[in-house]
This record gives C-alpha cells, structure tokens and sequence, in this order.
C-alpha cells in the first residue's frame, strides 16, 4: 500500500511536469515579426496610358498632389518622389491613417507627359482597399477633333496688357461656338493668395472638350465624359428637381512668364458659352480642376446672363468671370421630370477570377459614364445616376473585347448586383510573403498581373493580401506566362510555365532571395 | 535538466514523508472541525475547511494571481521590443484533501471554477522604424498582442504538507499541484505596419498548447475555529 501511494504521488508530479518547455522557451526564438515592406494603405495603383491605343505612356510623367491628405501620400516604397515606370506608379496614405466610407479623404492629382495633354483627377480614399485607377492622356498630336486647343499669347507692360486677347473655339462641326473669351486692354494678374503678378509675356491656353467625343478602343474606350468628376449639385431651393448635366468642358490655363496667375477680380475676362437653343432653363457652373464642387457662376461674378426678357430661350451665355486658371464647365438645369425620386445604384461584383471590365452607361446613345473597371475577386463597384421619364438608358460591360452585359436600365426599376465574373479561378493559394533570417515580408494590397507570352498586354492576375494570393485565375498548363507587380518600379518575371505556378515558391532558391531582400532593405 | 530536479525532489518529498508518518502515528487527534486559511505562492489564497473525519476533509477556497509587468525590454526576432505581460487568474475551488497515511500528508481533488483566467502579452517597439522618407514613431509601427484564455472549469489535482483543519489551534502547509485546464484560447493581433505578424498564431497556438497545466504552489497558514 505503502508503495502504491508513494507511485501515484510520483505519476501525479510526473505528470504534471510532463509539459515541453522547450516549446515554450523558444518562442522567442521562433517567433517571427513581419515588418510589411509598404509605407501606406489604400494604394492607388495609377496606369497613365494613352487614350488612343492603351499604350502606357512612357514619356517622363510628373505628378503633382493637392489637398489637405497631399503631405500623407508615399509611394508603397515611401517616397514623396513620384517616379512613374512604365506608366505605372502605386501611391496611398501614409499607414495609420483610417479613412471611411463615411470620412473618406481626398485628394487631386495632376498629370503632366510631354506631348499630351495634362489632366487633373480626384482620388478618394475610403478605407475600401486598394484600388486600380487608369488614367488616359491625349496626345497632342494625335487629338480627336472634338477636342481643341488654342493658345494666345500677349505682352504687358505695367504689369497689365496692352491689347485685348481674345480665343474662339468653335465646335468641330463648324456650327456652334463653344467659347469666346476675351481679355480686354489692361488686364492684370494675381497669384492664388491674390497677390499681384508681375511679367511682360501672357500665355493664355484654352482646351475645349466636347462630350460626343469618343475613342473607339478596346482596352481604353475613351471618352470626354472622362474628363469630368462627379459633381455635387448645390443645394438650391428653386432646383429641387433638377440634375446637371454637363454641355461643355472648357479648360482654361493662363500663365505669365511660364508660372499659372489668375485674372485679376478688378478686370475680370468676358466669357460667351455656347448654349442650345432648346427651350430649357440653363445656369452656369464653374468645377475647379481636382474639384468636384460645382460652383454657381452668380456667387462668382456680377453680370450673369444675357438672357432675354420673358424667356427661357436663349443661344448664348455672357458673363463675367475671374478666370482662376482652373476648369470651367457650363452645366445646364434639366428640368424634365426624374421617373423615380431615388437615385438608381447599379452594382457590379465580381467572384471570379480578377479581370478588367469597361462599364459603359449610355444615355439617348450618348455616352454618360464609361470607365475601365479592374475588380478582383470578391470586389465590388457601383454606378449613381438619376435617370430622367424621357430618355433611355443602356447598360454595356465589356470583357477583353467580349460583351459580358447588355442591358437596357428602366427607369425606377431596382437592379439586383450585376455578376461580371468570366474567369475560373484556381484552387490553390500562392504564398506571397518570404522569412528571412534577419526579416519577414509579406506584400499586402498589391495587384499581381500576367500576360502569356504571346500577348502584349498585363491583365490582372489577383491581389496579395497579407502574404497571399488566392483565385488567381486557372491557367493553360502549356503556356509561358510572365508575372509583374510594382513596388519602387515594375517588376517581371521571367516566363514560368503555366504548370509551374503553384510549386513556384518551393522551387526558388529562398537564401539567393534573402540575400537580395536583405541588400535592398 | 528541470524535470529532473523536480523529480528528484519529489522523491525525496516521498521519503522524507513516509519518515514523518512515523512520528505522527503517536499523535492525538483533534477534535477541530473548521478552519480558515491564508495563502501565499502562486497567487493569494483565502479558504475555509471542514474536517469530514480523520480521512477526509473539504475546502473552500478563493485564489487570485493579479500580475504584471510593463516595458521589459527584450529582443525579439532582431527588434528591440517592451514587453507588457498581464496574468489575470481568479478562481473558487472546491477541493477534497484525503489523508492516505493519517499524517499531515494529503492528496488533494477538487475543481476549479475561473472567473478570470488570461494571461495577455503585448510588444511594441522601442525605437522608430523608418520606411523610405516615413518615420513611423513606436506608436505609429503598431503593437502585438497575445492573449492566452484558459477554460473556465478546470479539474485540480496536488499534494500537501500540512493539514486543512490544523490539530492544534494554528497550522501550516506546503501545497503543490496544477489545474488541468486544457491547452489555452490564443490570439494574436498585430496592427500597423507590423500587422501581417498574424501570420504567427498558429505557432503561438502550438507553443502554448503545452500550457496544458497550470501549476499551484501555496504557503498556507491556517486558523482553526
């Protein structure tokens, strides 16, 4: 007996030291920390391409940032040099920084490539992930004709011009004038903090933009409904049943000795817009460039219209205004009655396998939003508009050149999620991340793109999310395929076998990688 | 090593009771039914005890280990890190002591019930972490947090010098055990730019699972009433 209870006092001790504390003990050792390799969150992955082929546009690009977020946006790399390669740069909100759909951030962004156009865009960061953006320019040598430039110059002396300056655009058709503006004698300039501007040599360069205009391509599908954001309507009490609708994109850039100024409020610029003849009510709004605030012309200027007494018809606009060298957009009031109260949302999600989409809403025809659209698994994206009794709307979503949707929107009906998804998806997950004796990475947020090697052009492939990458798409066992992502410049794998893929990581030589990873960090 | 010592001491536990035994065969019980008493160990302990009989006797007792330690500076994977370490343990237990001997010597059973029972562990950094032009201050890069919870109802099992209602008016013992709680709960959170760390709990998952034994060690002074 005496035995017995010695032994279960025995087991009992034994058994409760029978943990393995080495476990334990080594945790420290073990335990890795992931120090991501990304300075921001809600990346904006930005593709400059140009709008008549798609192409990335590879002339140097500058981009400048504007606005209260502007000193919190990096690279991924965390620089505050924007260096584009291959058309293509990732930037987004210095980490910690916690936008919402409820308090999203912007910001406006400038693009400037020698030989196109410059175009100015508001990026708006939600807290909703990473987001693919593709940005067309124009190339100034190759414009559609319904976009026109015209450039004037004049000298000052005193500081004020000598001559009246003036610019008439007319539209390509050759009946409408889309806009006169006129500079008169004695004209002077101001800074943006409305300073006084000296210099002898004025620039005054006027774009023109009308919104018929389209670029038939695959990939890009241009049109100048691009080149307006959103606009928030102004409250106003007498336009509670009214939209605008934008008639004309005028773009109005006037520099003195090569630096952008103001015209002076004490002599403000004669402007005449074109305005049809169709029996509505129209008012004039100005939308700063990187601004999606519609402005009412009478809260700027004095001298408004010159419309005629006892009618709502008239052809042309006449104001006064202190052009600020920034977007102006005459908007039109449309007055026909909306056929429901409610804003019609469309939604388009995608569950398969990432892919590039153009979503084109077309009014009467016309062109009423287009944009290409990169969603990735699981992702989601929407269409507002407020659909008038009298028009027709169609809906059309384009998937490398195939037609994925065609509808016709009816009015007040509601719409259940549009399914854009065309590409299977594999089933295994592809590592992303890599621990390395002295660091762990792991890519977050960042789009993978791939191309077989026959193809010019990168589609997405998905998007690493904390070190993995899941429904990439099922490729063809047979083919080359190359790889790219973007972080400080465009990186390219070499050709890998479709077969290949999911064993990838497992073939590479992870010390060769360390070592490199290691140099670089 | 460690294993090795404690069952050396165990053994000379044994022998060294089975010695004591002898002599405490001659002494005269007591006819004490109820004792409290305070302990000191691995945590407070506060208790009350009713001698069933001579064989037998039964206890209430309320535990609390409340620790913590806050910026210890460590290293950890090549960053210099503080520590913030919280042990949070609050049970009511109702054990049995059972006297195999008629000595002081007793096994103890009985149950646990833990109305706090975590143990959380917090790093971050001590320095700036710089990525291209970004300083991210210590505040910025984020923190980790490991919280380790244990079930609430856990099986105890030990042994005791020392009786639960002394014989004489006061009394002490050494009491040794462990709650059978089960491999803990583990999480891991991670945040700011060390935030893919999450990719570490199955390994903080696997290590703590030996924590399987959560151990008891009282000085007990009692007070028969």
């Amino acid at each position: 007996m005496k035995i017995i209870n010695k032994l279960i006092c025995t087991l009992l001790f034994m058994g409760i030291t029978s943990c393995d504390i080495d476990k334990i003990t080594s945790l420290k050792d073990d335990f890795r920390i992931t120090v991501t390799p990304d300075a921001v969150d809600n990346k904006k992955e930005i593709q400059i391409n140009n709008a008549t082929n798609s192409n990335p546009v590879t002339s140097d690009i500058k981009m400048s940032i504007s606005g209260d977020a502007a000193s919190n946006i990096y690279t991924s790399d965390g620089s505050s040099s924007f260096k584009f390669d291959q058309g293509k740069i990732v930037i987004g909100l210095k980490k910690g920084m916690e936008p919402s759909p409820e308090n999203p951030i912007h910001a406006s962004v400038k693009v400037e490539a020698e030989g196109y156009l410059s175009k100015t865009k508001i990026l708006t960061f939600d807290g909703s992930g990473s987001e693919s953006i593709n940005i067309n320019l124009l190339k100034i040598d190759d414009l559609p004709k319904t976009i026109q430039i015209v450039e004037e110059t004049g000298a000052l002396s005193d500081d004020e011009t000598t001559t009246d300056i003036e610019v008439s655009i007319t539209s390509s058709d050759e009946t409408e004038e889309l806009a006169k503006i006129v500079l008169e004698a004695g004209s002077s300039f101001e800074d943006n903090n409305g300073e006084p501007v000296e210099g002898s040599n004025l620039v005054m360069n006027i774009e023109t933009y009308e919104l018929q205009t389209q670029i038939v391509d695959e990939q890009t599908g241009y049109s100048a409904t691009e080149e307006i954001e959103e606009i928030t309507i102004p409250a106003s009490r007498d336009d509670e049943e009214a939209t605008l609708d934008p008639f004309s994109v005028i773009s109005v850039d006037t520099t003195l000795d090569g630096t952008p100024v103001n015209i002076s409020e004490n002599t403000p610029a004669k402007v005449n817009v074109f305005v049809p003849d169709d029996g509505q009510e129209y008012q004039v709004f100005f939308v700063e460039k990187g601004s999606n605030t519609a402005i009412p012309i009478p809260s700027l200027v004095g001298n408004v219209a010159n419309r005629s007494v006892g009618s709502n018809a008239f052809t042309q606009l006449q104001f006064e205004a202190f052009l600020n060298g920034l977007y102006f957009i005459a908007i039109k009031i449309y007055q026909s009655a909306f056929c429901s109260e409610d804003l019609t949302t469309l939604t388009f999600s995608n569950n398969m396998a990432a892919d590039v989409y153009r979503i084109t809403l077309k009014e009467d025809g016309n062109i009423k939003s287009s944009s290409n659209v990169t969603l990735f698994n699981g992702e989601e994206t929407t269409i507002q508009f407020h659909p008038k009794n009298d028009r027709i709307y169609s809906l059309t979503v384009i998937n490398k050149g195939k037609d994925v949707l065609n509808q016709e929107i009816i009015c007040g009906m509601v719409y259940p999620t549009f399914e854009l998804g065309v590409t299977e998806t594999a089933s295994y997950v592809i590592p992303m991340g890599i621990t390395c004796p002295s660091v762990s990475i792991a890519l977050d947020e960042t789009p993978i793109y791939y191309k077989s090697i026959g193809e010019n052009t990168f589609y997405p492939y998905g998007k690493a999310v904390a070190g993995e990458l899941n429904s990439s798409p099922k490729l063809d066992p047979n083919t080359d395929y190359q790889f790219q992502f973007f972080y400080e410049i465009t990186r390219t794998t070499e050709a890998i076998l479709g077969s290949e893929i999911e064993e990838l990581i497992d073939s590479y030589d992870l010390d060769e990688i360390c070592v490199e990873i290691e140099a670089e960090i | 090593m460690k294993k090795h010592l404690i069952l050396l001491f165990l053994l000379t536990l044994s022998f060294g009771m089975t010695a004591q035994k002898t002599q405490e065969q001659a002494a005269p019980t007591s006819s004490n039914k109820h004792a409290i008493g305070l302990g000191a160990g691995s945590g407070f302990a506060l208790d009350y005890s009713y001698k069933i009989n001579n064989r037998f006797s039964i206890s209430s007792r309320f535990n609390m280990l409340a620790y913590s330690v806050e910026e210890l500076e460590e290293e950890v994977d090549g960053q210099n890190v503080l520590i913030d370490a919280t042990v949070d343990f609050k049970n009511i237990d109702i054990v049995f002591s059972y006297y195999p001997f008629n000595t002081a010597f007793r096994l103890i059973g009985g149950v646990g019930y833990f109305t706090d029972n975590s143990l959380n562990i917090n790093l971050s950094f001590d320095e700036k972490v710089t990525i291209g032009e970004v300083d991210f201050t210590s505040d910025q890069v984020g923190e980790i947090t490991i919280d380790n919870k244990w079930q609430q109802i856990s099986p105890y099992a030990g042994i005791a010098f020392g009786r639960a209602v002394p014989n004489s008016k006061f009394g002490f013992a050494v009491e040794l055990g462990t709650y059978f709680s089960g491999a803990p709960e583990v999480s891991l959170d991670a945040t700011g730019i060390i935030e893919n760390t999450k990719n570490q709990e199955s390994l903080l998952e696997d290590s703590f699972s030996e924590l399987k034994y959560r151990p008891y060690l009282s000085l007990r002074l009692s007070y028969s009433i």
